[in-house]
């Protein structure tokens, strides 16, 4: 059997983050009664007429600019017309030849190392309504999904395998919520993927059959279509069959892709320049002053935290996977002596406590940096340091403060420690016994009972340290 | 002593502030004559009586605590039928729309509410504002009242017919392609098409987007001049309005050093003698005045008609692609298959020419056929935009027929499609290059049917425009003595 | 000259139905329409691209005012569950962009 390769281009369409839709000042928000965000324009009314909504524009030229596009100074919307009922005017005001952006990339971490996906390029159009389905009265319609403003990033068939899509598809999203382009909830539909997708045998160069495979809800659905599209189409070839291009869906339940029922002829979507919006002219300075509020990326900050505050690349991969979250350690990080055991907290601690889709913390900054140095420095123990920033987490106050007035800094007097070892083994004959017995687990819970004699503060090593003495003191008694 | 319906907007005003008759008296005038008269002109689609006497009655009452809100309180005016007004039936002259009531009003009757005018009531129109007779209407043709075997011309025949049987003091008319001027032309009034941009088409059910403009019909160049100025500004709601900017305000043009261009392309041989020698005798009579008048060649013109034809017909397949039977309108009965409802819908709802540009359009903007006729026309567009722009270097305005006849007589049915479309060729280029362009009623023909003059300038030269008009009216009165 | 109309996929597009004597005038008036159209032809092609004039008024991102549901229903032919309805569209049929 030969080798095939598998060649996928991605189309993500993202509800850009503006207050308004595209094209009308109607609020644009997720859920909601139906048919309550409309008004003539979103509507296809007669007469209603379309205007550009700049903050719109404005995140469309950042998302362009975090991909490394070139962002055209003079661009211009086209009509693209076809009749669906989800389509109040019946064509979709969106961008044909001359799109916002164009010729950007993304890295990503492929198997082979760094690889470089191609963005063919980025364009603005306006989404359509939604359709429900019932079962008796029809198909129902709820216009307010309408006129929310997109962006369409077409890669280049850059990617050869469901792994590559999803890393692609995960540094796309992570760039845009950088940027504050979207936020990108692929379940509440303001992150949606489309994947075209062909094989070929290796060494060849021409390009196979493609199909579209859309309707994918998750990025789990997309690696899956992937997987079983791939096969499918390798399967045909191999029994000397011809691929047909056509659109598909993915089947959760049963994890195969389907043909969807579509017209016939390919779509002559009539495409002409949008008469009712004059040309959109951007000035290079105004550009510029948006790439110059553009925040460090992802990438670049995961390098950072490594280099200068010597952050692990497991944890520093976990710190920017949510912008507020690398922003919160950024603030903390310069305040401590120890940043990576901020880190650490942040990680293992805060985000446990954190029950918001973002990172949201309500101690701040200043005070995440004491506990640090307070655990860097050994004034508390590792245990501690938990129940400091849950006590924090309820109310923001001076950690030291707080060590001081419960009395929680870290027991390192030997004397001290010595006799809490030297009563918990009195109180607990059976589990010496254990021990003696040869249970090493005993050992375990010895610790757990002095640990708790002395309110978890007893400095773990020196309390290891001591019980072993005693252990071994008493071992010929 | 004129009749209190042959007043002008000066005289009214002058009349509404003396305290000569109220708003109430007027409207309630203007209502019995509309009552009169019009089952035989066919001019209204929809009277808004009611509420017009109400607005009536609200403009009085603002006038005596001193609180009127403009020039115009009090005065009734009429509109075409493709302007959105809410909660009032908004028809455009098609089926599709007969029970349409917009949720909504357009820009310029909201900015004419605010004036404090009285809304008589929604003029009839070719279907869709496509035609040139009034006689595509769904409902009715319109008659022209110098002539009732004779159509008023279109679209906007209703706007021009009611104008000329003294059914509204003034009205509202779009021109697409010369759907204000023409009828004007036809019926004695004076009508302009704005700088493209200057009024908002905000709330216009659109035909052809990139080259329609709403404009009053009036009786006199004055009292157009008057009503324009209340309906231009830039439109938050309209991304292709714009203010005029601020060095365009009145030219002072003397006569005497006036240039005026006849473009040889306008004068062509199928226009009717009469029509033909009117246009010339108004160059003239404005040479012995002092003006320069001399021929000028605009070659691109040749392929204004075609080109227009394109562009119109291609946006008009998008803009009423939105008919489809869906959210509101028309929808046909026991359809099951969706795509069957859109079908059916649109074929029950539009009339014959409709269907044909819209096909036509289709067939424009097809994949195969893009680059030989769209792409092709707006290129043609943009040369007849450049052309007459130089043009305007050498001359400050341009003269020519508005029409290529008189009113034509009602029921003709053309065997030549195409040749109607020829006969857009004096209104169309103003259309495509945006600029204003103004008709002025200039003599009769021998049938006793109105000629019309029309005068062109570079974008935002509307004052001039009416300085010239009210020119031509004045020898006109001398020449001909009234109307 | 002979100008090649595919009549049936035109009238597809354009969701237009016609009867056959329909079809049989319009065919003749647009082949008429479409020759004088072609005239523009004539003109020949720019090197340089011409541009449009105007340029975009862009709108502040500020909410606006909505129209109510009981408006939007009012005009609707047929409506049900605060939702306007058709019948219904095969579920797994599709066009862009979702």
């Amino acid at each position: 059997m030969k080798k095939y390769e598998t060649i996928i281009g991605l189309e993500v369409h993202a509800e850009l983050l503006t207050e308004t839709k595209m094209f009308c000042s109607c609020p644009q928000k997720f859920g909601g009664e139906p048919n309550t965000r409309c008004c003539p324009v979103c509507l296809g009314l007669p007469g209603a007429l379309p205007v550009l909504n700049r903050r719109a524009v404005d995140l469309a030229v950042l998302a362009g600019l975090a991909t490394s596009c070139d962002v055209a100074t003079q661009c211009k919307m086209d009509r693209k017309n076809y009749f669906y009922p989800d389509l109040p005017k019946a064509y979709q005001i969106s961008q044909m030849d001359l799109p916002l952006c164009r010729n950007g990339y993304l890295t990503i971490d492929a198997k082979e190392g760094e690889k470089r996906i191609g963005i063919t390029r980025i364009h603005m159009e306006e989404d359509a309504g939604k359709l429900i389905h019932d079962p008796t009265e029809g198909t129902l319609i709820d216009f307010n999904r309408c006129g929310v403003p997109l962006i369409e990033i077409v890669s280049e068939p850059d990617l050869r395998s469901a792994e590559e899509a999803l890393a692609y598809l995960q540094k796309l999203r992570s760039v845009l919520l950088y940027v504050g382009a979207s936020d990108c909830r692929m379940n509440e539909g303001s992150f949606r993927c489309d994947v075209n997708l062909s094989v070929r045998p290796v060494g060849e160069w021409a390009l196979g059959v493609r199909t579209e495979l859309k309707n994918l809800n998750s990025f789990s659905f997309t690696a899956r279509a992937i997987e079983y599209e791939a096969a499918r189409q390798i399967n045909i070839l191999e029994a000397g069959g011809q691929v047909l291009q056509e659109t598909r869906r993915f089947d959760p339940s049963s994890g195969k892709t389907l043909p969807m029922r579509s017209k016939e002829d390919a779509a002559d979507y009539r495409y002409f320049p949008e008469p009712d919006l004059p040309y959109i002219v951007l000035s290079r300075e105004h550009i510029s002053a948006l790439g110059a509020t553009l925040p460090m990326l992802p990438d670049e900050r995961r390098k950072r935290y490594r280099e200068v505050f010597g952050v692990s690349a497991y944890d520093a991969s976990l710190l920017v996977s949510d912008r507020s979250m690398a922003d919160y350690f950024e603030a903390a990080a310069p305040l401590t002596a120890y940043p990576k055991l901020l880190a650490n907290l942040m990680i293992t601690d805060l985000m446990k406590l954190n029950r918001e889709e973002y990172f949201s913390c309500p101690i701040s900054p200043a005070h995440m940096a004491e506990v640090a140095d307070l655990l860097g420095n050994g004034a508390v123990n590792s245990s501690t340091a938990k129940k400091l920033t849950v006590w924090l987490w309820k109310k923001d106050q001076s950690p030291r403060t707080l060590v001081e007035e419960k009395q929680l800094s870290q027991i390192r007097d030997e004397s001290v420690l010595r006799s809490a070892v030297t009563e918990m083994l009195a109180e607990n004959p059976k589990l010496l016994a254990d021990y003696r017995g040869g249970k090493l687990a005993a050992a375990k819970a010895m610790t757990g009972r002095v640990m708790a004699k002395t309110e978890g503060r007893a400095d773990p090593l020196i309390l290891d340290k001591i019980l072993k003495e005693e252990l071994s003191r008493t071992a010929h008694l | 002593m004129k009749t209190l319906l042959d007043r002008t907007l000066t005289e009214h005003i002058r009349a509404l502030e003396a305290r000569e008759y109220s708003s109430l008296e007027l409207t309630r005038a203007y209502l019995d004559r509309i009552e009169e008269i019009d089952s035989e002109i066919g001019a209204y689609l929809f009277v808004n009586t009611d509420e017009a006497l109400k607005q009536a009655v609200a403009s009085d009452l603002r006038r005596r605590r001193g609180d009127t809100r403009s020039i115009l309180d009090g005065i009734p005016y009429g509109a075409k039928d493709n302007l959105c007004t809410k909660g009032i039936p908004t028809t455009c002259g098609s089926r599709y729309l007969e029970h349409y009531v917009p949720p909504y009003s357009a820009t310029v009757i909201e900015r004419l509410a605010a004036a404090g005018c009285v809304f008589l009531g929604k003029l009839n129109m070719d279907e869709f504002a496509m035609g040139s007779t009034t006689e595509h209407s769904a409902f009715h043709p319109t008659k022209n009242p110098h002539d009732p075997t004779c159509s008023p011309g279109g679209s906007s025949g209703g706007s021009a017919a009611a104008l000329a049987a003294n059914e509204a003091v003034f009205t509202l008319g779009s021109d697409t392609g010369g759907s204000i001027r023409q009828p004007a032309s036809h019926c004695g009034a004076v009508g302009i098409k704005p700088t493209y941009g200057s009024v908002s088409r905000y709330g216009l059910c659109a035909f052809a987007s990139s080259l329609e403009q709403i404009g009053p019909l009036t009786r006199t160049v004055s009292e157009n001049a008057t009503i324009l100025s209340f309906l231009q500004g830039q439109d938050p709601r309209d991304a292709t309005s714009r203010s005029a900017p601020v060095d365009s305000r009145e030219h002072t043009i003397a006569l005497h050093t006036l240039r005026i261009g006849l473009p040889r392309e306008l004068f062509s041989k199928d226009i009717a003698p009469e029509v033909r020698s009117r246009a010339l005798d108004a160059a003239h009579m404005l040479e012995k005045l002092g003006a320069l008048v001399e021929e000028v060649s605009l070659p691109s013109l040749t392929y204004a008609a075609p080109t227009y034809y394109i562009l119109s017909a291609a946006e008009a397949s998008s803009n009423l692609a939105r008919m489809d039977g869906v959210r509101f309108g028309r929808r046909a009965e026991g359809v099951r298959d969706p795509e069957a409802l859109y079908c059916r819908t649109r074929s029950e709802g539009f009339g014959e020419e409709v269907k044909r540009r819209i096909l036509l359009g289709t067939f424009f903007l097809s994949r195969d056929r893009y680059d030989e006729y769209y792409k092709k026309a707006f290129r043609a567009k943009l040369l007849i935009q450049a052309e007459m722009t130089s043009c305007f270097a050498n001359c400050h305005l341009l003269l020519s027929p508005t029409a290529f006849t008189s009113a034509p007589q009602l029921g003709i049915r053309e065997s030549d499609p195409a040749a109607i479309h020829r006969r857009d060729l004096c209104t169309v280029p103003a259309n495509l290059a945006g600029i204003p362009a103004l008709t002025v009623p200039f003599g009769k023909d021998c049938c006793g049917l109105p000629i019309g003059v029309q005068l062109m300038g570079p974008l935002w030269s509307e004052p001039l425009l009416y300085k010239v008009g009210e020119e031509l009216e004045r020898i006109r009165a001398k020449e001909w003595g009234g109307r | 000259m002979e100008l090649n109309l595919d009549f049936p996929k035109l009238a597809r597009l354009a969701q237009l139905s016609f009867s056959q004597e329909e079809e049989s005038a319009l065919r003749k008036d647009l082949m008429r329409i479409a020759d004088f159209a072609r005239e523009v032809s004539e003109l020949p092609d720019e090197a340089n691209s011409l541009r449009a004039e105007g340029i975009c008024l862009l709108r502040e991102d500020r909410v606006g005012s909505c129209l109510s549901p009981c408006d939007i229903l009012a005009a609707a032919p047929a409506h049900e569950k605060g939702m306007i309805t058709v019948p219904s569209v095969m579920e797994d049929s599709h066009e862009d962009p979702s």
